[in-house]
């Protein structure tokens, strides 16, 4: 199993589209960042001081944290993160999410099936497959994260302060602004399961698929879709994984919902599972 | 050989960015005046949080300067605090849920402290929220050694007197300055 996954991993991330989807990522969190006002605003609180000495007060109002311009703090008032949540199934799939299909369209299913178990070519694919997405997403948030680290300082967020989005109603709000690093490396495992889960959904539906373009965007059909069904079935979107996608905007009366639907993922992907009894792998 | 070469070349590449990278966010840290929170158990079963804000160097005002400043506002500009700021924030409370009472310490202070309620406080006025209702009056001082209950604190340091300015600046030459505050059951 360790040496399957070794092949499976290595597979997933010393490949152009892993390059490629990370380059897309992060293009998408420097514009978030340098694209808007908030580097504007971080540069004039920077150059304010020495550039004119009547307002060098002021610049202690604008004192804020790097966690206050990270991008999801933004959330859809940043056209970049927003855009990068809508394509972030289609970039995640991109690295690995047709590596089954692309195995069996070669034959190289096969090859490895007659030197390891089923069992350990199946769960390494949806293990490997789990990681690589969650991974490809992450790494924006990450880079942005540094970006902004760059410009302003760490520090614990002041409630007080407007410019942090986190309210009462909303899920783990004690903890955003007492120990914003715990937070935001919750912030990111949250990132990391959901769109892991969401691409596992290539390997679900590879056997009712068989173009690799059409599993590559499957996750982000189904990831959408549901989000404007919603709109049209119950009038409200906001329960949709798209429209949770975002931890820091997540109220608490939605989190039973996105449980179910992450667990709903969970039994999609565990379902692809079930392939690997059969006799043929077709 | 080639590949060797190649290797090398991004391994320097990335030892190089990746140091640059940190020197940077550990120069942002140390010269950007940013908030540390330090929570304490106390013996009487109350949590205080010490909130301390370093403040930059270069942001403080000079004699001179703010003497310029006041001579400015004297010759008929207008006290526009949020588009000038007159004052200077200093620290805000991360009071959530529950009331608070604090207490200032660390550095010398006239009567010119105020809460800032959250509500307002983008527009950098002077308001503070005493028993759930804001008043638009810069009546919330508090001084030294006293402490009052309030729900939501956002604490400036008025730097339109001289006073405080002076004080500041002569007593606390580690710009620093400590808020205790402790939640009310």
């Amino acid at each position: 199993m360790g040496r399957m996954l070794r092949i499976e991993l290595r597979r997933a991330f010393y490949n152009k589209m892993f390059v490629l989807a990370v380059l897309i990522g992060s293009i998408f969190a420097l514009l978030a960042f340098f694209g808007t006002r908030d580097y504007e605003n971080v540069l004039s609180c920077l150059e304010r001081p020495y550039n004119n000495s009547d307002y060098k007060v002021t610049v202690l109002e604008d004192a804020g944290t790097a966690l206050m311009v990270w991008m999801p703090n933004k959330n859809v008032g940043n056209r970049y993160y927003y855009l990068l949540v809508t394509a972030l199934p289609i970039l995640a799939a991109l690295p690995y999410g047709t590596a089954f299909i692309n195995d069996l369209h070669s034959g190289v299913v096969y090859q490895f099936l007659t030197r390891t178990k089923r069992r350990n070519y199946f769960f390494a694919k949806l293990l490997v497959t789990f990681v690589s997405g969650g991974i490809t997403a992450m790494l924006p948030l990450v880079v942005n994260l540094l970006v902004c680290m760059c410009y302003l300082p760490w520090g614990t967020p002041l409630y007080g302060y407007l410019r942090y989005p986190v309210k009462d109603n909303m899920v783990l709000m004690q903890l955003y602004y007492t120990h914003p690093v715990a937070y935001v490396l919750i912030y990111l495992l949250y990132t990391f399961v959901l769109y892991g889960l969401i691409n596992c959904l290539c390997l679900a539906c590879v056997y009712v698929e068989d173009n690799r373009i059409a599993i590559m965007l499957t996750p982000f059909i189904l990831y959408f879709s549901t989000h404007v069904l919603l709109e049209y079935i119950c009038g409200s979107s906001s329960y949709s994984l798209y429209g949770n996608a975002n931890l820091i905007y997540m109220h608490k009366e939605k989190v039973f919902a996105v449980l179910l639907q992450l667990a709903l993922l969970a039994a999609a992907a565990g379902a692809y599972l079930r392939r690997m009894k059969k006799d043929v792998v077709e | 050989m080639k590949k060797r070469i190649r290797y090398f070349i991004i391994a320097a590449l990335a030892v190089v960015l990746t140091a640059a990278l940190i020197g940077r966010i550990v120069y942002v840290n140390v010269r950007m005046p940013h908030t540390s929170v330090k929570r304490v158990r106390q013996t009487d079963g109350f949590q205080t949080d010490c909130v301390t804000v370093r403040v930059h160097d270069a942001q403080l005002y000079t004699k001179e300067q703010w003497t310029g400043r006041t001579a400015k506002q004297q010759a008929g500009q207008p006290y526009t605090p949020a588009g000038n700021s007159d004052y200077q924030i200093l620290l805000v409370n991360v009071s959530v849920d529950n009331k608070m009472e604090v207490k200032l310490s660390g550095f010398t202070v006239a009567s010119n402290i105020f809460m800032m309620s959250k509500q307002r406080a983008s527009s950098a006025y002077v308001y503070y929220i005493d028993n759930q209702a804001y008043n638009e009056r810069s009546t919330g001082d508090i001084n030294p050694g006293e402490s009052k209950v309030f729900t939501y604190v956002f604490v400036c340091a008025d730097w339109v007197t001289d006073d405080i300015y002076m004080d500041y600046y002569e007593t606390d030459n580690n710009q620093r300055m400590k808020l205790e505050y402790r939640r009310v059951s």
